[in-house]
This record gives structure tokens, sequence and C-alpha cells, in this order.
């Protein structure tokens, strides 16, 4: 078996073609993992009664389940209730019509949100237990000691772990596949299916995906620097 | 004396689980009146001040500061607020806020608490921070800061507000010895000014110097208060004496002849 370049080639470009795919299906579950996460953990760091409770619950539920069973069970689910429900609003639209994307981008949006939960909860513990006690002593209200004194701490604090799942992200949308969603993993192997070179394939979905995640640590890390230099521990 | 106490707390008491750690306590503070609170480690002291302006919550007791009086245990967030905004705090480890600049640091009460226009604040602050002499060093980020310069922000963060009392929370148990000293010159020169002081310290020293009155806790309780002549030279209770003798043996003959 040898190595055909000129389809290595193709496949690149076919695969390429769907980077913007791919980068949506890490950056909405971000948005959102982040929108929801940054609340739970605050429920959970300042220990709201019953509902730190139930989050701690739900993200350990949510952790101990694969990625990719997620998505079935979101699939099977929403298959099942999308036409009766269609049916029943007058309107005639059929499972077919349902963008697949949707399921994807709400399982990894809420396997973001309960692993942002609690990277954010670890950062918001980062921050020295007397900088709340000053913020409070000043006379800041607790909204105000979050947005102006302990979130700009805890923020930084978190940039490399928010890297790390937002990476984790990026390639788990390749396993939206299981439920037709094209992105550059799913563009690569239709790309083979033609023709069998699986392998070359393979290698150009590989190349971009190494491509994205060193231009996303690259880019994780200058907005790390820039937000620790002027947040550092005193002496 | 002939004025209305700035400060009243009456029947403080708060446990930590189960451990009592303030059993009742009685105090009142006069206008300009600068008090030291003595005594060893875990009587309560910290927690004291603490509960002032409910860092901690107390479970039971009423405080009053000037003409607001609130229920300690059942105060909600507003009068919370409230409450706070008549007081400010000197932390034993500086606590300045880390994401913010030396001029920051003194503004954001000013700013954010109180709704003074950030060139009054900024005037305000200017003028504080000379006051314990940090002028040149405004832009500076609290990491850039050696301990006594930190403290000295925090304690020109605590004057801005012009608070109707001030807390210091032992300010000088985190400094090298050398500094213990500048930064005690610094709050002498506050009490000068006629401000309240509340000061919890170990510096026996200087709350024999500085303070109006002394009071002496143990156990969650006030033991002993009077004069600093009073507590140190005369103490009534038996505690008192052998806390002060270390203080006093050996001094005697200078201070108390």
């Amino acid at each position: 078996m040898t190595f055909d370049l000129s389809f290595l080639g193709t496949a690149l470009w076919t695969a390429a073609a769907k980077i913007p795919a791919t980068l949506a299906l890490a950056a909405v579950p971000l948005a959102l993992g982040t929108l929801l996460g940054l609340p739970l953990a605050l429920a959970r760091f300042f220990r709201v009664p019953v509902l730190g409770k139930v989050i701690q619950g739900a993200v350990t539920l949510i952790k101990g389940i694969p990625v990719v069973l997620m998505l079935f069970v979101f699939y099977v689910v929403s298959a099942d209730a999308f036409d009766p429900l269609m049916q029943s609003l007058g309107l005639s639209l059929t499972f077919r019509d349902f963008p697949k994307s949707l399921i994807a981008l709400a399982a990894l949006s809420i396997y973001a949100a309960a692993a942002l939960c609690e990277v954010f909860r670890g950062a918001l513990a980062a921050v020295p237990p007397g900088q709340f006690d000053a913020a409070a002593a000043a006379g800041l209200t607790r909204a105000q000691v979050l947005r102006r004194i302990v979130l700009p701490q805890a923020l930084p604090v978190s940039l490399p772990m928010v890297s790390n799942i937002t990476i984790a992200l990026l390639k788990a949308a390749a396993m939206g596949s299981v439920v037709a969603v094209v992105d550059v993993m799913n563009a690569a192997v239709i790309a083979a299916n033609a023709n069998y070179r699986y392998l070359e394939a393979y290698v150009a979905a590989a190349l971009i995906y190494w491509g994205l995640c060193f231009a996303l640590e690259k880019a994780f890390g200058a907005g790390e620097k820039v937000l620790t230099r002027r947040v550092r521990r005193a002496a | 004396m002939p004025h209305e106490p700035i400060l009243e707390v009456t029947g403080l008491r708060k446990s930590f689980g189960k451990t009592p750690v303030l059993t009742g306590i009685d105090l009142a503070v006069q206008p300009g009146e600068t008090v030291a609170l003595l005594g060893p480690s875990g009587s309560g002291k910290t927690t004291l001040l603490r509960c002032l302006n409910f860092l901690e919550r107390a479970d039971a007791g009423t405080l009053r500061i000037e003409e607001q009086r609130v229920d300690l245990r059942h105060a909600h967030s507003k009068q919370i607020l409230a409450l706070r905004r008549r007081t400010a705090m000197v932390f034993q480890n500086y606590d300045l806020f880390l994401n913010k600049t030396v001029l920051q640091n003194v503004t954001e009460g000013l700013i954010v608490a109180r709704k003074v226009s950030k060139d009054e604040a900024i005037a305000t602050a200017r003028d504080v921070l000379s006051q314990v002499g940090l002028s040149t060093r405004l832009d500076a980020r609290p990491h850039e800061l050696s301990g006594g310069q930190q403290q000295r922000v925090g304690i020109a963060r605590a004057l801005a507000i012009k608070p109707a009392v001030l807390l210091f929370d032992e300010p000088t148990s985190a400094l090298d010895p050398e500094k213990v000293q500048e930064i005690l010159d610094v709050i002498r020169a506050v009490a000068q000014t006629g401000m309240t002081l509340l000061i919890v310290t170990h510096k026996m020293g200087f709350a024999y110097e500085v303070a109006h009155r002394v009071v002496f806790m143990e156990g969650g309780e006030i033991v002993e208060q009077g004069t600093p002549a009073q507590v140190f030279g005369a103490p009534k209770q038996e505690r008192t004496r052998q806390f002060v003798s270390r203080f006093t043996e050996g001094k005697a003959p200078e201070y108390f002849i």
C-alpha cells in the first residue's frame, strides 16, 4: 500500500472547508458552558443551600457519562419527540428537517458547563479569602465584590484549564459524526469513502487538528499573559 | 465622658459550631477614643472585631454605630451594607486588592461603594496616601510593595472613607520588627487626628502609649478594662496581672513611679 500524497492534499482541502463547523462546535459550547458554568460554580462556591448540593450531584453525574453516549441519548430522545411535537404545534416538519448539529451543540454544552463549573470553582478558591473580606469591609455589595475584585483575580487563574477544555471540546466535536454532523474529521472520512484511502484522510484530519490546537494554545497563552500581568500575588 | 458612645455593642455572643468564642460582650466606644483590645490568642478579640462589620455573623446581640442600630443575628443585607459603610478595617495581612493599583485600592470604596465622583475620590486618595507617606507609589501594584508599604496603603484605604470607627485587626503582626514601629507611628498619628479607633493588638507598649482605654479579653469575655495606667499599673483581676506582667516586669520603674 502506498501513501497517496495527492489524495492527502485533496483530503486536507475537503476537511479544511469544515474548520468553521469544528470551531463552532467548540466555541458555542464554550460560550454556553461559561454562561452556565460560572453561576453554577458561584452557587457551589458560596454553598447555596440545596442548590449547591443539587449542582454538585448533577456535575458528578455528567462527568461520569461519555460524551458520545450523551450524543446518542439526545439523538434518540429528540428523534422520538420531534415529530409528535411538531404535529401538536401544527407544523409539517419532520425529524429529517431537524438540524442535527443542535444535538451535538447541546450535548457538548452540557459537558462544557459541568467541566467549567469545576474549573471556576477551583479558580474562586484560589482567590485569597482576605480579598473577599477586604472588599466587603470596604462597603462593596456582593455583586461588586465579585465583579470588581474576585472575578478579575479568579478568571486568569482559570485560563489554562479553560484552554484545556476548549481543546477537548474541539476534539470531542469529531464525535458529532455519530449524529450525522459533518466537521473536519467527518469531512475527511467522507472524502475517503470514495477511494478507501482512509490513512491519508486521517492524516489530513490530524494535521488540521494539530494546527487548530496549536493556534488555540498560543492564543490562550497570550491571553493569560495579558490578564496575569496585572494580578500577581503579593509577596 | 460626656458624649454619647459612637459605637455600642451589647450582649454579643458567637460560637463556631459548638465552641463558644464570645460569651456576651458589652462594649461602648466614645467618639475620638482609641481603644486597644488585648488578650491571649483565642480570646476572641479578632472575632469581636469581625462581628462589628459582619465579616462574622454573631449569634446574638445588638450593635449601634452612630444612629444606626441593628440586631447582630438578624440584620439583613441592606442594613449590613449601610453599617459596613460606617466602618473601615485594616487587616493583619493587609489584604490589598491584588488586581488594583495603590491609588485604585484607596478610591475603590469611595467610587464604588459611596458613589463619590472620580475626581473627588482621587483627590482624597492622594491626600490620605501622602498622610501615610506613600505619595510616590500611586501606580504600583500590591506585589511591588514591601509589607510595611502595603500596610500603609491598607491604612490609607481605611482613612479615605472617613469612617465613624476605624477597626484594626493586629495591624503589625505580619510585619518584620523593623517595620512594626513604622506602622505604629502611622497609627499613632491617625489616633491624634481625633478619629475613633478600635485596635486589636499584641503590642502592649503601643497600647500603653496610644490607647485611651485598654480592654483585656480572655475566654470570650471582657475580663477588665480601664485606662492604660489602671490596667497595666494596677490590674484588678489576677488574670490581667499575669498577662500584663510580661510587659510591666522590668519596665515598671520607668512607667509606674
